[in-house]
């Protein structure tokens, strides 16, 4: 408490001088990242013209206007950073800046959902933080500081949620029963460098063969650009160069190499995101830190956590180990940002955080559902029909055996698939919640209680509506829970139960 | 029976799905015509242009195909446009707002009172000329289960609006007043059956302070 008084909030102050670097870095960033190609076509026309010793008096031209925007926009956000102010009166967070067009942003503190910290390599060696308030609510008023001072920081999210919770204990008695109960941040879990490879091997291997394909290919684009590998036929070449015999190995050391990439990738991606990652359970809700250069931490608070949902992997299931998900209400429609994710996560971990969020669901019996066969002959029909009809079209036209084989092997592959999709999708439905468990090859879990509901939703096709099944969608401030052919009957059941409970219950839902 | 062990009677809830919709102003099907209408005039516009602009009649009959396409497609949109305003209403009930709409996929939200968070009554051109409004519900975290109503008279759209916000006010005025003197009498109560609570109080609080520290020192070390 004495740390809060070392800082009077209530004075209007700027950011830390260190903000103008990084304000000027993410713009650099985003120059680069919207303008790449035409960067990389100046870059390369420079090096053409260094070698062919040839001057063009376009190229000059555009390297000029880049310099220019670049240094208009710099002076901006320097600008910016001077007409930028933050303070704290009573009960908001207020943020005052613009040049021309002055700008007042007040966020009352019980608007605040979470108060999240971020550092990256230079926000590290300056031992400043990037701060980010996000409140709920459609108007999408969020207010974020790029640099200031670690403690500082500290001091102001301690302020803003002891404030908060007092003006809060006035109304939600029990909110502030569970504070008291727990005062102390315990740390529930923490990936050493075992776990972390763990996590990494058994991540989702795809976006990883996305970037190496993506990489790949544009090699092969530029190799072919300069002529070194003979355009029509690349394959000769190879196949020249190693001999018809191993033209077969080649492609078995192709596709080897492919996997191991993939695998290096996610892996090396998992170590930067979650190195180090530390999941604590602190006295308002749950705390992540974790990151090796960009060092991350995200706050979820018990009331604002919607619904929680977990995830296995075949791979996953070789380690025991699930990826958990914190859903929590927030301003901007739902991004992978505003839900925490904590890879890793043993039954232990997950069962510790389901009672924290469901306390009342040790004495709550579940009834368990299954959703309608029917929706098997409608995925054969659409994920299996129109892809198999390409294909033989593709096949006709082709004359191509193979092309054939795989239009009918298709459809049956996803029969066989759809039935385990059938058979896996279960939702298991109370009196206070819902546990839904769907999945193919892994299994995916959610948790809903219905007071967390802000919406209820049923939708029927033609064809549903004729076979008397629905969709039924749940939607709350943190994303839509959805259940695919519901029997119809079941589905108004349990929409005006929802609706019963959401209507009577009391509790405030974030 | 999806539910068990229940105080209340699960078929003694009220049902979404046998309230009798209220249809939309009959003047809102002019309006959704005249928006077919003028979205086709500007593409049969773009049609014959094409015909006489660019090289479309040198492909054999792929001209007559497009004009094909896009009667079948007026069609459509005029028998669909009907179907959905048959379809569309919204039931307005004590704690909730029910809407129906949709012919290819008939969807049905419902939105209580006590989630929404705020209302807006809003107006398009081609509703002004028939003094139509559409009433719109925002609720929190993104706009996947906002609502909005068009084709309301002036007076529907803001009696509804009014009525809603009522609500949400009401719900919340009466849970902060039960539960503030729910709180006052907890103090009362403390004041008067124990005197010496300060000191534990102090102390209690001094241990968590401890604690805090604690946690924070070794959250420290250990980075």
């Amino acid at each position: 408490m004495q740390k809060e008084d070392a800082y009077n909030f209530s004075i209007p102050k700027r950011q830390s001088p260190i903000a103008i670097f990084l304000i000027v870095q993410k713009l650099i960033e985003q120059i680069i990242r919207q303008f790449w190609p035409i960067l990389l076509v100046v870059i390369l026309n420079n090096l053409d013209f260094q070698t062919k010793g040839s001057s063009s008096s376009e190229d000059p031209y555009m390297t000029r206007i880049l310099f220019v925007l670049g240094g208009i926009s710099a002076i901006g956000s320097i600008i910016a950073y001077f007409k930028f102010y933050y303070y704290i009166t009573d009960d908001e967070f207020v943020i005052e800046k613009g040049l021309f067009q002055k700008k007042k942003i007040n966020i009352p503190f019980d608007r605040i959902q979470t108060i999240n910290f971020e550092q990256n390599l230079i926000h590290q060696a300056f031992n400043v933080v990037s701060l980010e308030v996000d409140s709920a609510g459609s108007n999408q008023k969020e207010i974020s500081l790029q640099a200031i001072k670690r403690e500082e920081a500290e001091a102001i999210r301690a302020f803003i949620m002891t404030e908060k919770a007092k003006s809060q204990s006035v109304v939600q008695k029990e909110t502030q029963e569970v504070i008291i109960e727990e005062e102390r941040p315990n740390i529930l879990m923490r990936l050493n460098p075992f776990d972390l490879i763990k996590v990494g091997i058994s991540q989702n291997h795809i976006r990883g063969l996305g970037i190496i394909m993506g990489f790949g290919f544009w090699i092969f684009q530029t190799v072919i650009d300069f002529d070194f590998i003979d355009e029509n036929n690349p394959m000769d070449m190879v196949e020249h160069e190693l001999g018809l015999g191993s033209l077969l190995s080649f492609w078995v050391y192709l596709i080897l190499a492919l996997i191991i990439f993939s695998i290096l990738i996610s892996l090396i991606l998992t170590v930067f995101q979650h190195f180090d990652l530390r999941f604590f359970r602190t006295k308002a809700g749950f705390k992540v830190v974790s990151g090796l250069f960009t060092k991350r931490e995200e706050s979820a608070n018990i009331n604002k956590i919607q619904f929680i949902r977990w995830e296995d992997s075949i791979l996953k299931r070789i380690f025991n180990i699930f990826q958990l998900g914190l859903f929590q209400a927030s301003s901007a429609a739902v991004n992978i940002r505003q839900s925490i994710n904590i890879p890793g996560c043993y039954a232990d971990q997950i069962n510790t955080v389901r009672a924290t969020y469901f306390p009342e669901e040790a004495n709550l019996n579940y009834s368990t559902h299954q959703i309608s066969p029917l929706i098997i002959g409608r995925r054969v029909l659409y994920l299996g029909g129109i892809p198999a009809l390409i294909l033989l079209i593709n096949a006709f036209f082709h004359q191509s055996v193979f092309l054939g084989i795989a239009a009918l092997l298709w459809p049956i592959g996803i029969f066989f698939t759809s039935r385990i999709f059938h058979k896996n999708w279960k939702f298991h439905v109370s009196e206070e919640g819902i546990l839904t468990e769907n999945g193919i090859i892994g299994t995916q879990f959610t948790l809903l209680k219905w007071y967390k509901v802000q919406a209820v939703k049923t939708r029927q096709s033609i064809y549903q509506a004729k076979k008397q099944v629905a969709d039924l969608y749940f939607y709350t401030a943190a994303g839509t829970i959805k259940i695919p052919y519901v029997p119809l009957a079941k589905a108004q059941e349990i929409t005006n139960y929802v609706l019963y409970k959401v209507e009577v219950d009391g509790r405030s839902w974030m | 029976m999806i539910f068990e062990n229940h105080e209340i009677n699960i078929d003694a809830l009220p049902k979404v799905e046998t309230g009798t919709f209220q249809q939309l102003d009959e003047n809102y099907l002019v309006v959704r015509y005249i928006g077919s209408f003028i979205f086709f005039l500007i593409l049969g516009f773009g049609l014959i242009m094409s015909y006489f602009l660019t090289d479309v009649t040198e492909v054999p009959g792929l001209f007559w195909g497009l004009v094909g396409l896009w009667i079948a497609w007026a069609i459509a949109s005029f028998v669909l446009t009907n179907l959905g305003y048959k379809i569309r209403g919204y039931i307005l009930r004590d704690k909730d707002l029910v809407h129906r709409k949709g012919v290819i996929f008939k969807t049905m939200t419902t939105i209580p009172f006590n989630r929404v968070q705020h209302c807006e009554v809003s107006q398009g051109i081609i509703q002004r000329m028939f003094d139509l409004h559409t009433l719109q519900i925002f609720t929190a975290g993104g706009s996947n289960s906002d609502l909005s109503i068009p084709g309301l008279k002036a007076d529907t759209a803001q009696r509804i609006k009014e009525f809603i916000i009522n609500k949400t006010v009401e719900e919340t005025t009466i849970e902060t007043a039960f539960l503030e003197t729910d709180a006052e009498n907890e103090i009362e109560v403390v004041a008067s059956e124990d005197t010496a609570s300060p000191e534990i109080i102090k102390e209690s609080n001094e241990e968590v302070e401890n604690l805090k520290f604690n946690t924070e020192k070794s959250v420290e070390s250990r980075e």
